[in-house]
Parts: structure tokens; sequence; C-alpha cells
């Protein structure tokens, strides 16, 4: 198999960051979603969207932030070694060598740490803002997920079922399971779960705690205790399962949803506000606005900092021990003493 | 002697923006909320008495047919 120099480069430059990307975005509870169906080479089509991506953003920020980037010269570079005539021995050109070290390594390192970062968190960011159950495109396949901790009520199709103020506990299940040609049906608290390995839809066990079985006594269903602390199903020949989700039943505003909701609006507004920072618009005159883009790159970061601690001090909720709490002012006196701290650091610096 | 200031004071602010950096992606991978079991969940699944006044909530529901969400 012969493989070129072009392909070498994709290979390293967009497969091998998308790889690593898909690998990272789809953690935990998804990690399945990563080869679930696919072959090495779909494996490799389906990561060049991710690897193209990561390209362009890595491309510009180590641009914009670190060492210009010189496309012509790269170009260039490539048509002198695609060409059968070049000897690079003989050519009086900087050698291969220093070329890789001291300008192509740094940047490669940086994509891929790129990637790394990326694919770790945007998926995390993506569960955290539930944007997975708002809209379908960023769903995660493993449809048991949202089933058993009760997120399919977010789904638009079955928004009918969702119940203000609750918080999800845990879920109880009934499985009916068809064994030789005998049906047993187990009930327990759904404590976790495993999907079959190339089928990310489909139970493969369910690990239930404080388990019970039913079994017909003088016609009557009567349960019995399943000695033990985990009794773990094999669903391979599941016929159906019955779900009953245990929420905590909350009251106050503290405990509804509204101060998640503006957690996630104040997180999406840090993430939209990252490329207004970054990139300039040509049609805005504003002074204040066109001085931002004279500053250095650690000055616009600290700019950008400011206007996030400006941003959170409108949050009128604090999150502790996983509990909504309203924003004390001693709190709110920190969040204040860091902001006169940044802006002070940008007034000593600029 | 500027100069130097100034290099201090970059090097300063690369470790603050680090920090703060990593302090952000740690708040991240904590607030992660794809668990099928919540924290309170935890906490009340290993409570025997908390438990047995769950046991008789899901009992009564199943005996009244109604099969609805069980709120505790």
């Amino acid at each position: 198999m012969e493989v070129s120099l072009g392909f070498f480069v994709l290979l390293i430059l967009v497969l091998f960051p998308g790889l690593i990307f898909r690998k990272l975005y789809f953690y935990g509870e998804f990690s399945k979603e990563f080869s679930a169906g696919h072959n090495l080479i779909s494996l490799l089509a389906i990561s060049t969207v991710p690897g193209f991506i990561i390209l362009i953003l890595a491309f510009l920020s180590y641009d914009f932030f670190f060492i210009k980037i010189d496309l012509g010269e790269i170009i260039d570079k490539f048509k002198d070694l695609n060409s059968p005539d070049y000897r690079i021995t003989k050519s009086n050109q900087t050698s291969i060598n220093v070329l890789v070290n001291s300008k192509a390594a740094p940047f490669i390192g940086y994509l891929y740490l790129s990637s790394i970062l990326l694919g770790s968190l945007s998926g995390r960011i993506i569960r955290i803002s539930r944007l997975d159950t708002k809209f379908k495109l960023l769903r995660f396949k493993n449809y048991w997920f949202y089933l058993l901790n009760g997120q399919h009520s977010d789904f638009k199709k079955l928004k009918h079922l969702k119940e203000r103020n609750k918080k999800h506990l845990f879920t109880k299940a009934d499985v009916l399971i068809d064994s030789n040609n005998k049906t047993y049906l187990y009930s327990g608290i759904v404590v976790d779960y495993e999907l079959k390995d190339n089928d990310c839809n489909s139970l493969s066990k369910l690990m239930l705690q404080n388990a019970e079985r039913y079994s017909l006594k003088e016609n009557k269903r009567v349960s019995v205790n399943i000695p033990g602390t985990l009794f773990v199903v094999d669903c391979s020949s599941l016929k159906n399962i019955n779900l009953t989700y245990i929420y905590e039943d909350t009251k106050s505003v503290l405990k509804s949803k509204l101060p998640n909701n503006v957690e996630v609006i104040f997180g999406i507004l840090i993430i939209i506000l990252i490329p207004i920072f970054i990139f300039q618009a040509e049609d805005i005159e504003w002074e204040i606005y066109n001085s931002y883009f004279s500053l250095k790159w650690y000055e616009k970061i600290i700019a950008y900092l400011i206007t996030i601690q400006i941003l959170s001090l409108l949050n009128p909720f604090i999150k502790r021990e996983e509990e909504y709490r309203w924003i004390t002012f001693k709190a709110f006196f920190g969040k204040s003493i860091w902001l006169i701290i940044m802006a002070l650091l940008m007034w000593i610096i600029v | 002697m500027s100069t130097n200031n100034q290099d201090t004071t970059e090097k300063w602010l690369t470790l603050l923006i680090g920090l703060l950096a990593i302090f952000a992606i740690k708040s991240i991978f904590e607030n992660d909320n794809s668990k099928i079991v919540s924290v309170k969940g935890k906490k009340l699944l290993s409570d025997d008495k908390k438990m047995q006044d769950l046991n008789k909530k899901i009992l009564k529901s199943e005996k009244s047919n109604s099969h609805n969400d069980i709120f505790i």
C-alpha cells in the first residue's frame, strides 16, 4: 500500500485530531457511541468533520495568539516536496528537520491539545446545559440514559410528561424477562446499566438495588425480596420494562429549574462572547472596541474575564453542595473584589 | 527595568489565567449531570428508614393503580 504525503498530512492534521475529539466527546455513559456501528473506514470518514473544524479553529487561534502562519510558505513547500525532481539535500532551503522541529511540531502539539480540550469539554458542556434534550441534532444515541434519569421529559415530543418543580432522585424499574417460555418479573431501583457493544440503543444488563422478584402464590402476585446488595438482570430476553420515577418535591424558586436555567443562560453567554472577543468586526467604529483589538493577547483575556465577572454579578443564584442558594452579601462582595482586582491589573498593564 | 517588570507581570498573568482555566475546566467536570442516580438519591438509597417509607409510598401508588411518579 502506497501512502502519499497528502494522505499522511491529512492523517496527522485532520483524522487523528477528529478521532481524539470524538473519543472524548462521547464520554462516560455515551462512550459506546464512538465506535458502535462503525468500521475503521466509516470511523475515519466521520472524524473528518470535527477534524477539519478543529484544524480551522486551531489555525485561527494559533495565528492570532501565538505565531503568524504563512500559508503561502506551507503550500510552496508542499509543491516542492510533491515535485519528482526536487531533492531536499541538494536544495538551499532550510532543512526538513529544522522546519518540523521549530514550526510544524509546536503547531501539531497545539492542534492535539485543542482537540483534547474541545473534545473533553464540549460533550460535558452540552450535558450541563442540557442542550441535547432541547435539540435532536445534539442528542446522544443512548436513549436509555435519558429514560433512566427522567430527562426524556425535556424532549419536545414528551413535554407533556414534564412536571414543574421536581428533581429526579432515581428510577424504579419493573422488568419482565422471558426465559425458556417462562416469564419472570423483577423490580428494583436502577443504579447502573450496560448497553450492548455494537448497539448503543439496546440494554444488555440492568443493575438493581433493593431488588424483588414476583411470584404467584394462591393466584396472588407476591413480592419476594432478593438477598444481596446488587441484582444484575440480563436483558438479552427483555420483554418490557415499566419505569417509575422518584422525584424530590421542590416548591421554592431555589429548588425549581430557574436557577439552573439562569446558570445555563450565563454559560451560553460566556461561550458566545468568546468569538466576539477574538474576531474584529470591520463595520464597528467604536473607539473602545477598536482600542480593545490593539491590546496584547493576555490583556484581551483579562478584558474578557472582567466582562464575565460583571455578568456574574447579575446572577442572583449561587451553587453550593449541589444546591442553589440566593447570593449572599459576602459572595457578592467577593465577586466585586475579584472584579476590582482584575480592573486594577488591567489598569496597571495597559 | 520596565521591560523586566513587564516580563514579570506577563508571567504572573499567564499563571493566573492558567489557574483560572484549570478551575473553569474542573468545575465543568464536577458539574457533570450524566448520572442516573443523583447525589441526593445515592444518600437516600443508603438510608434504610427513608427507603422503607419510600417503599410504602410506591406500594400505595401501585395499589391505587395510579402509577404516577413518586414525590418525596
